[in-house]
């Protein structure tokens, strides 16, 4: 098993090192030059020129990818902000919690209420109570994020007046964010865990148990749901990466000062170290959550365990 | 003696998109104690069906029983409240599926899914019942050691054996069989026969065997119902069967069998298709791929007749038992 993590955990570096690569040579490619952009049409040329050295902009494409690279996973220094000549790191670590909140909590309630909404419609198989959920679910899966923040904005704050429409000054403020994130990640649940509690309604298995004299409702708690949650873990990780992923729009949506919103703004001010480094980020984000879910999954269920613990053969 | 198990008029649908299959159509059965019922037939035919609704864990939608009785000790489990069926279950009758590759839960171990119908029906706390479900392991030739290895850990003959013991773990009356020989390779399925056989002596079980191999049937069974399209259409003791095959499909059955063809004669399939059980004719069901059958079989559905003492068959045409050879 450790040496299966030691593997991921390696995989998880290349595929840094890889998403490093690629945003480098993404902003490296961006037609404008940063440092002309940064100061100004009235900057002279000799101006420029100079910032164009410090920036390093005036080594060739490899020599800055270069050091970039021995920088960024070297050094584990991600450089300063060009537009604010901040640390971009500290910046991170003062962002990154705003961003963890609302992705965190809209992952629970993905999976709290997504989980609880597919077993319910699951086990009503056909029935109206089957069909709310589904056409709810159908409704959440199609409605973009920002329509459905905009619409809760409208309605919590201008009209109701609950719920204060952007910052992040109380508890209040993440109310609609973490909500406004997670109707897609609940819908989505609710789908896979249907699917996977109607295919383990149906299994032989369920049906051995009844056959032992098992009451129903333990049979749903003992046979069904452990070999239901399966498929369901899987789908977490990649979720928890789409919720991060999503905090862009949704930050901008709140204003929130968040890492998405640091990202966003970096795009717009061709600031490209934040950039890189905010890529650098959600990448590593989402490995990790998708390695915590595989490694979760190993745990649970006994053919996978079998599968990674090396030298113990499957019999 | 009187039967312990009576199945009466037995009528079992299935509801799918509006349409209706009709499994069951009023099937009776009996097993003696301590006998073994063979109940053969083609696939859908609805063996296993009737398995489930003896247990009553048919799924229900799409499943429905209409109409029938199944008495055991002449108590009628159709009407028993569920309560009382949950002690029957695992209990008094015990079933061993079709597939054992799909029939363990992967995510319990052997040994707890034995336990499991342990402590069901028995009083044991958690020591005892271990104990005994390893006991349960060693009776179908599984070392107790393997009781926390997961089901993924067995070959399918190994499968099949834990299956058997988690039927036969708390000593039921009845054993329902549903064919649980046939997933397995055929070196393992003799094994696996023996296996059941020996431990029905042990515990003096009934059985309904379900197959749809005569040679099994031949090694192991006291009574044979040979059931077609949902409904039986001779039914008797082995030798009746065997020796005196009488109705058309019975017939046609051994005739498509290699071993029990003479030397040199041609193996005869029986020609046609079972009938589509959302659209059975309106008279036999057989009738269609029947070499025999007249307007009359075309139009009324014949009825069981008593050929001999205990040997029925449902046929207008035949009226006195078959004997083997070309069948007349
Ligand atoms: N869950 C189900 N839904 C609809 N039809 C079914 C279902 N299970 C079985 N049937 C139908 O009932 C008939 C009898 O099936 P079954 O009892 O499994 O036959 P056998 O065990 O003899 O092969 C078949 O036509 C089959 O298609
Ligand atoms: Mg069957």
């Amino acid at each position: 098993m450790s040496r299966y993590i030691l593997k991921r955990i390696l995989g998880m570096i290349v595929i840094l090192w890889c998403a490093g690569l690629v945003i480098f040579t993404l902003t490296y490619l961006v037609p404008g030059d940063p440092a002309s952009l940064l100061l100004g049409k009235e900057a002279s040329q000799e101006t420029i020129e100079i910032k164009r050295h410090v920036m390093g902009l005036d080594k060739s494409f490899l020599g800055q990818l270069g050091s970039y690279m021995y920088n960024t996973f070297v050094r584990l220094d991600f450089g300063e902000s060009w537009v604010f000549s901040s640390s971009v790191i500290s910046e991170l670590g003062v962002r990154l919690p705003r961003t963890l909140i609302v992705g965190l909590a809209a992952m629970v309630l993905n999976v709290v209420f997504g989980t609880l909404l597919g077993i319910f419609a699951g086990t009503h198989e056909g029935r109206w109570q089957d069909s709310l959920v589904m056409i709810i679910a159908m409704v959440f899966v199609s409605a973009p994020d920002f329509f459905v923040a905009l619409l809760m904005i409208l309605l919590f704050s201008l009209k109701l007046n609950w719920l204060p429409a952007y910052g992040i000054d109380s508890w209040k403020c993440y109310v609609m964010p973490i909500l406004a994130s997670s109707f897609g990640g609940i819908a989505i649940n609710a789908r896979q865990a249907r699917s996977s509690m109607l295919e383990v309604i149906r299994a032989d298995f369920v049906t051995t148990a009844r056959s032992k004299g098992q009451k129903e409702g333990i049979i749903v708690r003992k046979h069904m749901l452990p070999n239901a949650m399966m498929p369901i873990i899987t789908g977490v990780g990649g979720g928890l990466a789409g919720v991060i992923a999503g905090s862009p729009v949704i930050e901008t949506v709140f204003s929130i000062p968040g890492v998405g919103a640091y990202l966003l703004s970096g795009v717009n001010q061709h600031d490209y170290p934040v950039v890189r480094a905010c890529v650098i980020f959600f990448a590593l984000f989402a490995s990790i959550a998708v390695l915590i879910m595989d490694l979760c999954y190993a745990f649970l269920d006994p053919r996978i365990k079998a599968q990674y613990s090396k030298g113990k053969k499957v019999k | 003696m009187s039967d312990f198990l009576k199945v009466k008029d037995l009528e079992v649908i299935y509801t799918q998109a509006g349409r209706t299959v009709h499994a069951v159509n009023g099937v009776s059965l009996e097993v003696r104690k301590g006998h073994t019922l063979g109940l053969v037939g083609e696939t859908g035919a609805g063996k296993t069906t009737i398995a489930k609704a003896i247990l009553r864990i048919l799924p229900d939608p799409p499943a429905k029983i209409k109409r029938g009785e199944i008495l055991l000790d002449g108590e009628d489990l159709l009407k028993k409240p569920e309560s009382e069926m949950l002690q029957v279950r695992g209990g008094k009758i015990a079933m061993i599926f079709q597939d054992p590759m799909t029939a363990l839960n992967p995510l319990m171990t052997v040994g707890d899914q034995i336990l499991e119908v342990l402590t069901l029906h028995n009083d044991y706390d958690i020591k005892t019942g271990m104990k005994k479900a390893g006991e349960m392991l060693e009776t179908v030739g599984i070392p107790a050691e393997r009781y926390g290895e997961y089901p993924h850990q067995f070959s399918g003959g190994m499968k099949q054996r834990v299956v058997i013991a988690m039927a036969l773990a708390c000593n039921p009356e009845l054993l329902l069989a549903d064919e649980p020989t046939t997933a397995l390779d055929v070196t393992i399925q003799a094994q696996v026969l023996d296996l059941i056989n020996e431990l029905k002596e042990k515990f003096q079980t009934s059985m309904i065997l379900i197959t749809h191999d005569l040679g099994v049937i031949a090694q192991t069974c006291e009574n044979v119902a040979v059931i077609y399209a949902g409904s039986i259409v001779e039914s008797g003791t082995r030798e009746d069967i065997f020796d005196h095959p009488t109705h058309p499909y019975t017939i046609g059955l051994f005739e498509s069998l290699p071993n029990m063809t003479a030397e040199g004669e041609k193996l005869k399939p029986i020609a046609g298709m079972p009938p589509d059980p959302t659209d059975l004719p309106e008279g036999c069901a057989f009738a269609p791929r029947c070499p025999y059958a007249t307007e009359e079989c075309r139009r009324r559905k014949p009825e069981m007749k008593e050929l001999s003492p205990g040997h029925l068959c449902a046929c207008f045409n035949r009226n006195e038992p078959g004997t083997l050879k070309g069948g007349a």
